[in-house]
């Protein structure tokens, strides 16, 4: 017997204390999860330590004083109308005035030139609005090739506010945006409020319910299918019960943590569940087959089973460590929380199945019989020529090796968007239109000059969207001389907020910003980005910053450091498990097995996603590899203790797949079940997330049912050749 | 972009100081309209909110309140009291921060009736004007023209 045995066996004979312990110790970690946060903070998407993150940092942190931008597009069906016009004209008027906004950009404040040879100084848009008058206003401004952005066309218009930062970052974009909508709408146009704060707005509000609803739901369906799978309610209860107070706890240690709930790190609560009922599985189907009086066949499933447990708790929280090689505060999280909530739900795990194993625990019984014959069946197969599934299998990994090295890095953050949600449309609608919700700042370097600034202007707008590039040299050509910087009182016509980011008061650095969609939006907007990019730069900017840039090159970086912690999850989990057997020849085998089926789902999005590979995909496949190594574990220990000193290897692994085989095969099922909810959620990053570990694990099931067999039984003079 | 906000505050502020119409001016007022800088510029959309005060005990009408033209916002601050020969005298600022100015007004009625001297800044433009003030129930109606030419210079209808 174990010490893990006596331990839990002593518990087992206090049972309902036990059970009280658990329940205080339940409660003490929720005690503060009324101060549970949900984040949606865009710069911890895509922030890390890199040179460009520091950039925006130290950019954001000078102009503080301006918060998130709201974009509002005003559309007409089929155009808009001049009641609709004038409903718009008056919201940007009422923008100004309200309390909490900074600055607003909209058509209505563009202007005829002063020295204009019949409207100087007249604006665009005029107060008495004729649609012919409009129509030969805004083409003879457009006449002028000013490239000032002018946000309005025939079906749709764009107005942008800038916020105060209490006003546009945590806590709400102002409902007084909406309120000042209703006469637009009441008009007949439709109207979207989007931009960088409501999409974080929106994703917060939608991530709250999203937790309830996955946890809920998977409980409900992890417990169903644990009947179905165990036959009886109570063996039922023996495995979901226990892993709920792991579940629970890890919600209320995100709080004490000070870990805010994400879109990443809210399936962790549940993942923490379905890997405690696959454990909690396999200790009740070796509970229900042990014969012998209760206390004995607890003590004995629990020296069983119980190392084999704490082991894959072991794997799992190294999987989730592994991700924290990533300096990115979301993964970080991510990975932090996954870590404490594996070892903490094991912790839970065994004391509470001891205990409810002595209050509920039913007759020996044979459980998962038919699901061990097909185990049996598959692994015998194949330890009969293990050779040449070795070989395939060495064949498939190298393949599935070259598939995932092939993908490319992705990861919109639209994505991030509830799918009930109509923004990324309207984002898209406005990146069609008028070039992105998104600002780029073009950067020149110390010194540079007038000259250097209009080349780096002139080469973007060869590139950029038509419209969607505001400088110094637009507001030079609109004053009719682009030859040198425009006067104060030119500059004065544009907000305050604008002007200091265009010509830095302090250090007189000069940029220049370009407006987009977020760069993996799809192929197209990334391939308009790096041109931007790549044409600023080649004509002597210094750098190009702003949430388009740390999109496109903080997402490449965060799925290439998640991808190196999924090889460090691989390497580490196989090498603890190794040297917990005090085998290092373990090692080769519980790499191969686990590294193809996560190798294999990691090309998959060749196939599914035009090889894009994105963070959700790589955290599933570092986390699977935690849990399918779990199942190597227990055929692994399994094949050891019924091989002993001399013994058959083929009756050996017989019997391992037997035991073991059944119940991993159940709890493949099981788990695949629980973690289809996340196939409901309404965030696709966790719906990839969940296709990803199901997939994964279905491929973990074949490996250990197939290829592990062949590896066990290489060397064994019975195998045939 | 540039705005009227000399001209159109200052005969905002003066359009206020009506005599026995002051206590009703009190509240939150709202009003849309057109104003322009000077008699040759363009109309320009306007909003203004104002929130005045009545100060029983001084008999005087504490004028604050913010207005918006298409890309630019300007505060409004100014204060009227009545004096005993029934007439009205105040200050109002410059929504530029350039200072005070005082201004003189007297009423007829539901209307107030007045007229101020100024400069532009800015321009050196003459923005004289004659302002009149008419309450009608929960409306109050601002126009102003220009002294010399007899422009519109700003048309605003409030209402609370």
């Amino acid at each position: 017997m174990t010490a893990l045995g006596r331990l839990t066996g002593r518990l087992a004979g206090h049972p309902i204390l036990t059970l009280a312990a658990v329940t205080a110790l339940v409660a003490l970690s929720l005690v503060r999860v009324g101060t549970l946060a949900f984040d949606s903070d865009i710069n911890r998407v895509f922030l890390s330590d890199s040179p460009l993150s520091q950039a925006q940092r130290d950019f954001e942190a000078r102009f503080a004083g301006a918060g998130a931008e709201a974009a509002i597009l005003i559309e007409g069906d089929p155009r808009l109308t001049i009641p609709q016009i004038e409903a718009a004209r008056g919201l940007a008027l009422d923008l100004e005035l309200d309390p909490g906004v900074v600055a607003v950009a909209s058509p209505f404040a563009l202007r005829f030139p002063p020295g204009h040879p019949t409207r100087p100084d007249a604006p665009v848009i005029p107060p008495d609005l004729d649609q012919g008058e409009l129509s030969r206003r805004l083409a003879e401004f457009e006449a002028l090739e000013t490239g000032l952005p002018v946000t309005f066309t025939d079906r749709a218009l764009l107005i942008v506010a800038t916020l105060e930062p209490e006003a546009g970052g945590r806590g709400a974009i102002p409902d007084i945006l909406e309120a000042r909508a209703a006469p637009i709408r009441a008009a007949g146009a439709s109207v979207a409020i989007t931009g960088p704060g409501v999409v974080e707005d929106t994703i917060r509000t939608a991530l709250a319910r999203d937790l309830m609803r996955l946890d809920l739901a998977g409980t409900g369906l992890a417990a169903i299918l644990a009947w179905l799978s165990l036959g009886t309610v109570r063996l039922a209860a023996l495995a979901i019960l226990p892993a709920l107070p792991g579940m629970v706890a890890t919600i209320g240690i995100a709080a004490w943590l000070g870990l805010p709930i994400t879109v990443l790190n809210n399936v962790i609560p549940m993942l923490v569940l379905v890997i405690g009922v696959a454990n909690g599985m396999h200790l009740s189907v070796h509970l229900a087959r042990t014969e012998g009086v209760l206390s004995r066949r607890i003590t004995d499933t629990l020296s069983a089973v119980g190392p084999a447990s704490v082991l894959t708790a072991a794997t799992t929280g190294i999987a989730f460590l592994a991700v924290l090689v990533t300096p990115n505060a979301q993964v970080r999280d991510f990975g932090i929380l996954g870590a404490v909530g594996a070892v903490v739900g094991m912790a839970l795990l065994l004391p509470t199945f001891a205990a409810l194993a002595a209050l509920l625990a039913p007759g020996p019984r044979p459980v998962g019989t038919r699901a061990g014959r097909v185990a049996l069946a598959c692994g015998m197969a194949a330890a009969a020529r293990p050779r040449a599934w070795v070989a395939a299998g060495l064949l498939a990994l190298a393949g599935a090796g070259a598939g995932f090295w092939a993908t490319t890095p992705w990861f919109p953050y639209s994505s991030h968007l509830p799918e009930t949600s109509a923004l990324a449309a309207a984002n898209d609608r406005i990146a069609d239109g008028f070039g992105g919700v998104y600002r780029a700042w073009v950067e020149m370097p110390p010194g540079a000059d007038w000259g250097a600034l209009r080349d780096a202007v002139t080469a973007v707008e060869a590139v950029a969207t038509e419209h969607s590039v505001l400088s110094e040299v637009a507001l030079a050509r609109w004053h009719g001389d682009p030859g040198i910087a425009p006067p104060p009182d030119t500059l004065a016509r544009l907000p305050a907020t604008v002007t200091e980011r265009l010509r830095d008061p302090d250090d007189g650095t000069l940029r220049f910003a370009v407006a987009m969609p977020e760069p993996m939006r799809s192929e197209a907007t990334l391939a308009r980005y790096d041109a931007i990019e790549a044409a600023a730069l080649g004509a002597g900017a210094a750098r190009v910053i702003g949430l388009p840039a740390v999109m496109r090159h903080g997402s490449v970086e965060l799925v290439r450091q998640l991808s190196f912690g999924l090889l460090l999850a691989s390497a580490g989990g196989a090498l603890v498990v190794a040297a917990a057997r005090y085998n290092l020849r373990l090692l080769p085998t519980l790499l191969i097995v686990n590294l193809l089926p996560v190798l294999l789902v990691g090309s998959l999005p060749h196939l599914l996603q035009g090889g894009h590979l994105t963070p959700p995909v790589t955290l599933a496949l570092t986390v699977a590899f935690g849990i399918a190594i779990d199942d190597t574990i227990h055929i692994v220990i399994r094949f050891h203790r019924a091989l002993g000193p001399g013994g058959d290897r083929r009756n050996a692994l017989s019997e391992a797949l037997s035991g073991a085989g059944g119940v991993i095969v159940l709890t493949t099922l099981l788990l695949t079940g629980a973690m289809a909810v996340t196939l409901f959620s309404v965030f696709a990053p966790v719906a990839h997330f969940g296709l990803a570990l199901i997939a994964s694990l279905w491929a973990a099931l074949l490996t250990d049912i197939v290829l592990l067999p062949a590896l066990l039984m290489i060397g064994d003079r019975h195998a045939r050749p | 972009m540039r705005v009227p906000s000399l001209a159109f505050a200052l005969s905002l502020l003066a359009a206020a100081a009506a005599a026995d119409p002051l206590p009703d001016m009190a509240g939150d007022w709202s009003g849309s309209g057109v104003a322009r800088r000077a008699p040759s510029s363009p109309d320009e959309a306007v909003r203004c909110r104002l929130q005045n005060t009545w100060e029983a005990d001084n008999a005087r009408l504490r004028v604050r309140g913010r207005c918006a033209v298409p890309g630019r916002s300007f505060d409004i601050d100014g204060a009227l009291a009545r004096r005993p020969d029934d007439r009205l005298r105040g200050f109002w600022s410059d929504p530029e921060g350039r200072g005070q100015t005082s201004v003189v007004g007297r009423s007829e009625g539901d209307r107030v009736a007045f007229a101020f001297s100024a400069t532009d800044p800015d321009t050196g433009i003459d923005v004289s004007q004659t302002v009149t003030w008419t309450l009608s129930g929960d409306t109050l109606r601002f126009l102003s023209r220009h002294r010399a030419e007899g422009t519109v210079m700003a048309d605003i209808r409030f209402t609370r």
